[in-house]
């Protein structure tokens, strides 16, 4: 028995995951139900709306998928912009690892599935704040399932009762700024700093590039730029 | 499948993985396949370091990709006069840098955004 206490149990990890997962809801919500509207804007039935995010389970991904539909984009090239704007998650599935080692393949498999931003940054918290236990994976459990649950209601929700929301409540501005606010905790140096601005300006000015590849090109480039930042960066430290 | 789906394919979907459920399977695995990547299959090994650093910043970057033309784009041009989610966002963004809080921040430039299109 004082050999468990030591540790935190997997139902208190799981429930703690929930509780730090519920305030990002506010802005979850209403950016599930932008999409499914927009999925019924752009012409997609119900069904396919919601295979959408219960295949995918990646939200910008999806508004993203959704425009390119509108924009007459091809098969490839969608699919293909949402393998690059969900590349990010490899580094968090990376990160993850160095945190958890042994896990069953069961677990791993459902944990990659709700691995998402909204889901990964909170539990990343979890991580590196409070002590370690092996049950600490459950953590990620909650905040997944949590996200997961309110994500396909919501986006229900946006294809049946959309038409309801008056348009002047500009419930899409919740998009943005739920990606803003995991955003800026990432800035911490000038790197990160140079791929936000990079990636950000190279989104606009690639408005007009053809096959709407404009997301990926945004992202190759930012990154590249933020890697050859720390490059530069390392290297005037070091010389001077 | 709909006659809806039928119309964008025919339409919009050419191609190689013509369909649009091909695309969203597509979709979907690219996007497990990323998630799966560490966690499920190289878990017990390290990754490149070159590759680790440029993986760094693809959440920056690529977030800020998606972020940035829906605040200053307008129906397809740079708006920045007359367009209240801007001033909102900046005041988010300050909020956001400060109180790394997100119903803080979000709570700030949805109220803001309302304010501002109430006054203007």
């Amino acid at each position: 028995m004082a050999s468990d206490a030591q540790y935190t149990s997997a139902s208190e990890e799981f429930w703690s995951g929930v509780r730090d997962e519920i305030p990002l809801m506010l802005g979850v919500i209403p950016f599930g139900m932008v999409f499914g509207v927009l999925g019924v804007e752009v012409g997609l039935d119900p069904v396919t709306i919601m295979a959408m995010s219960i295949i995918i389970f990646g939200g910008a991904s999806q508004v993203v998928f959704a425009q390119m539909v509108s924009a007459g984009a091809a098969g490839m090239v969608i699919a293909g912009t949402v393998g690059i704007i969900n590349l990010r998650h490899a580094l968090y599935s990376a990160t993850f690892t160095t945190y958890i080692s042994s896990l069953p393949m069961r677990w791993r498999v459902v944990i990659s599935y709700l691995l998402t931003d909204e889901g990964f940054f909170v539990s990343l918290v979890r991580f590196q704040t409070k002590p370690y236990s092996p049950n600490m994976y459950f953590h990620m459990v909650g905040t997944g399932l949590v996200l997961w649950v309110c994500w396909q209601a919501a986006t229900l929700a946006g294809i049946v009762v959309g038409e309801l929301i008056p348009p002047s409540l500009n419930l899409g501005f919740a998009i943005p700024l739920t990606f803003m606010a995991i955003t800026v905790p990432q800035i911490t140096s000038i790197p990160p700093l140079v791929a936000v601005i990079t990636g950000g300006v190279v989104a606009i000015l690639g408005q007009s590039l053809p096959w709407n590849i404009w997301v990926i090109a945004a992202a190759l480039a930012g990154m590249t730029a933020g890697y050859l930042a720390e490059i530069v960066l390392r290297r005037n430290k070091a010389t001077s | 499948m709909s006659g809806m789906d039928t119309e964008l394919l025919g339409g919009l979907w050419g191609g190689p993985w013509g369909g649009l459920w091909g695309v969203i399977l597509a979709s979907g695995l690219l996007t497990f396949a990323a998630r799966f990547s560490m966690i499920g299959i190289f878990h017990d090994r390290e990754l490149p370091e070159l590759i680790k650093r440029l993986l760094a910043y693809v959440a920056p970057a690529a977030l800020s990709a998606i972020i940035l033309p829906d605040i200053l784009l307008v129906e397809g041009d740079i708006t920045f006069t007359g367009n209240a989610q801007i001033p909102a966002f900046i005041l988010a963004a300050v909020v956001a840098y400060f109180s790394r809080n997100v119903m803080a921040t979000i709570t700030t430039g949805m109220i803001a955004l309302w304010v501002i299109e109430s006054l203007f």
